[in-house]
């Protein structure tokens, strides 16, 4: 039998969930009492859902504005900053808890490592840290953890679950633009896990449907946000970032930059080289940057924006060495560095104190950052972890299924965010919506591991073939 | 007969309905003066971060009726008008002019009106709605600090 077919299992099941929760909350608890909120410079964008610009997606603002809406309706607090990290550390934060804990319990089969992969998500500061920060990444980890635990939950044949993945993962989207293209490639890694198989007609006949309004659904949510930003600002696209990102591969080489007789192009690499060197790749270069061409040029941000990606592509096809050899250190920043840099004042407080809660924290930070910093360590935590939980799954072709799709969101993200910015510490936030999950595969390639090793000592004693006993035709085995 | 589980969602979203209308009627015009002094609260916060990483200098003036902001333009060498946002519903500011700087993300200035007073120590900003007694107040310091009162 296994956990969940115990009898009284359910029973047993939700007693963990409550102690989860429970411990969720109480950890919580100690973290708003003694945290500050952090606001970044990009926080502030956020906080006016009817003043979104091309750049800014609506999902985290929607969220910000429901909760100081339902605050003023009740009228609670007056330290607004206060209620929106309230909301992301005690809803967000222990609903992320969870998710962890389904998609663990789902994937292993074991209630009980879900349950320890949930209460180790409590302390890992790197990502905790994030809740209380006015930034999009915790409740990316909230929408992209609930999008996997549905589009896994998918494959019940429920048209619900289609419909719910689908929806989550456009407010994914809305609130990372990165993950645009997610809702198109896990159907196709689906297809090649499970469609290619003897009855795949069968197969097909009864997920496609599903699949297809996953899809659907996702596609709408983007198109209609595009459209949105055409008839607003003249500018097709869910959001026009990109090239703003794009910038820290190609500041250095717009000095180099060649005319190419394009008026808008030429006009946004020069001004963008004369800010640059005057400012360096700071904010005021790109806000700098902007005002200028609206002035100068009479250039609306919709062409600022796709002029400027324009120029950044030109100089990547003219110079591709260049940016190919900053790409390793892209991946480096991105993967080999683990910083409470994000958490600005609070990391003093959350790591360098004495009392339990802070030595919990320290130890879990110290050695999560010795397996991102050692490349050794690194290689077996985004290699190693994941071959052995690969291998442990592989008779199980659904949860193997689960796996995969696990394992490609990491390296989706991975792919997309390295190669699209260089923007050093940056990067490092860009890994914060799938570190769960990078951590989720150390933590199950150790459980596999230690339950392989548990059974293969518990192999019953076999005893020896009984002989004959001696007697008086058989010689003695003392002689 | 209809089955408990279909009757249940209809209850729930009968009640959460009722809820909503309910409130509205009960603390509609709390809700909306408390969003004013929320959306100009949050504004300040917002302009103080954008004078500090742009190194623009903002000016807000409250107005009757509405929040008007705008930023120093060196070249003309004046203040160029950035945007103008009205408060919500009936919400009304019980001084009208009054005007302050952010200069590189600081509190620089307050302009309470008079050109021949001295500046006060701190300014309380109120803003009023009809038909309610209570006030939201936002309480400005001369030497740059600004909190809300309630």
């Amino acid at each position: 039998m296994t956990e969940q077919e115990k009898p009284g299992s359910r029973f047993l099941g939700s007693w963990r969930v409550w102690l989860l929760l429970a411990v969720s909350i109480g950890i919580r608890i100690y973290i708003f009492a003694v945290m500050h909120p952090v606001v970044h410079t990009d926080s502030v964008t956020f906080f006016f859902l009817d003043e979104l610009d091309m750049v800014r997606t609506p999902g985290y603002p929607l969220f910000l504005e429901a909760l100081l809406s339902v605050n003023d309706w009740l009228g609670v607090s007056v330290d607004y900053l206060g209620v929106m990290v309230f909301g992301q550390i005690f809803v967000l934060g222990v609903l992320n808890a969870w998710l962890i804990y389904r998609i663990a319990s789902s994937l292993t089969g074991s209630r009980g490592f879900a349950l320890a992969a949930g209460l180790l998500y409590n302390l890992n500061y790197f990502v905790v840290g994030f809740e209380f920060s006015l930034l999009t990444e915790t409740l990316s980890i909230t929408l992209l953890l609930a999008v996997l635990a549905l589009y896994l939950k998918l494959f019940s044949g429920r048209f619900g679950f289609a419909l719910a993945a689908g929806g989550l993962s456009v407010l994914l989207v809305y609130t990372r633009a990165t993950f645009m293209l997610l809702a198109v490639g896990l159907p196709v890694l689906t297809w090649l896990a499970l469609g290619l198989r003897r009855d795949r007609r069968a197969w097909f006949r009864r997920y496609a449907p599903l699949l297809a309004v996953f899809l659907a659904v996702s596609m709408a949510g983007v198109f209609g946000w595009s459209l949105r930003n055409k008839l607003k600002f003249d500018y097709f696209g869910i959001s026009s970032l990109m090239p703003y990102q794009l910038r820290y591969y190609t500041n250095p080489l717009f000095e180099k930059y060649r005319p190419t007789g394009n008026a808008c192009v030429d006009a946004a690499a020069r001004v963008y080289a004369e800010e640059f060197a005057r400012t360096g790749p700071s904010s005021a270069t790109v806000y700098n940057f902007v005002t200028r061409l609206n002035r100068e040029q009479g250039m609306s941000d919709a062409q600022v924006a796709t002029c400027f990606l324009k120029a950044q592509l030109r100089l990547l096809r003219d110079f591709p060495g260049e940016y190919i050899k900053k790409v390793p250190e892209s991946f480096a920043s991105y993967y080999r560095a683990y910083s409470p840099y994000w958490t600005a004042g609070n990391a003093r407080k959350f790591l360098e104190r004495g009392g339990i809660m802070p030595w919990l924290f320290r130890g879990v930070f110290g050695i999560h950052r010795e397996l991102f910093f050692r490349p050794p360590l690194l290689l077996l935590l985004l290699l190693g972890a994941p071959a052995v939980v690969l291998i442990a799954a592989a008779r199980d072709k659904h949860r193997l299924h689960g796996w995969l799709v696990l394992l490609a969101v990491i390296h989706y993200n991975g792919f997309v965010s390295i190669l699209t910015t260089n923007a050093g510490i940056n990067n490092l936030r860009y890994r914060q919506p799938v570190e769960p999950l990078i951590l989720l595969f150390l933590y199950a390639a150790l459980f596999f591991a230690g339950r392989a090793l548990a059974r293969r000592f518990k192999r019953p004693h076999r005893p020896p073939l009984v002989s004959a006993p001696p007697g008086p035709t058989s010689p003695s085995t003392c002689e | 007969m209809l089955r408990k589980f279909k009757i249940r969602p209809l209850l729930m979203a009968l009640a959460a309905a009722a809820l909503l209308c309910g409130g509205a009627a009960v603390r509609g015009r709390d809700a909306r003066l408390n969003r004013t002094v929320r959306n100009v609260a949050l504004r300040l916060v917002q302009i103080e971060r954008l004078s500090r990483t742009t190194g623009v200098d903002y000016r807000v003036v409250f107005h009757a009726d509405a929040l008007e902001v705008e930023v120093f333009d060196p070249e003309s060498n004046g203040w160029r008008f950035e945007l103008r946002k009205p408060y919500t519903g009936k919400s009304r500011c019980a001084e009208p002019g009054f005007a302050f700087v952010f200069s590189r993300g600081f509190f620089r200035s307050f302009d309470a009106g008079g050109e021949d007073r001295r500046p006060p120590r701190y300014v309380i900003v109120e803003f009023s709605y009809p038909g309610l007694s209570r006030k939201g107040r936002i309480m400005f310091h001369r030497k740059g600090d600004w909190r809300v009162l309630g």
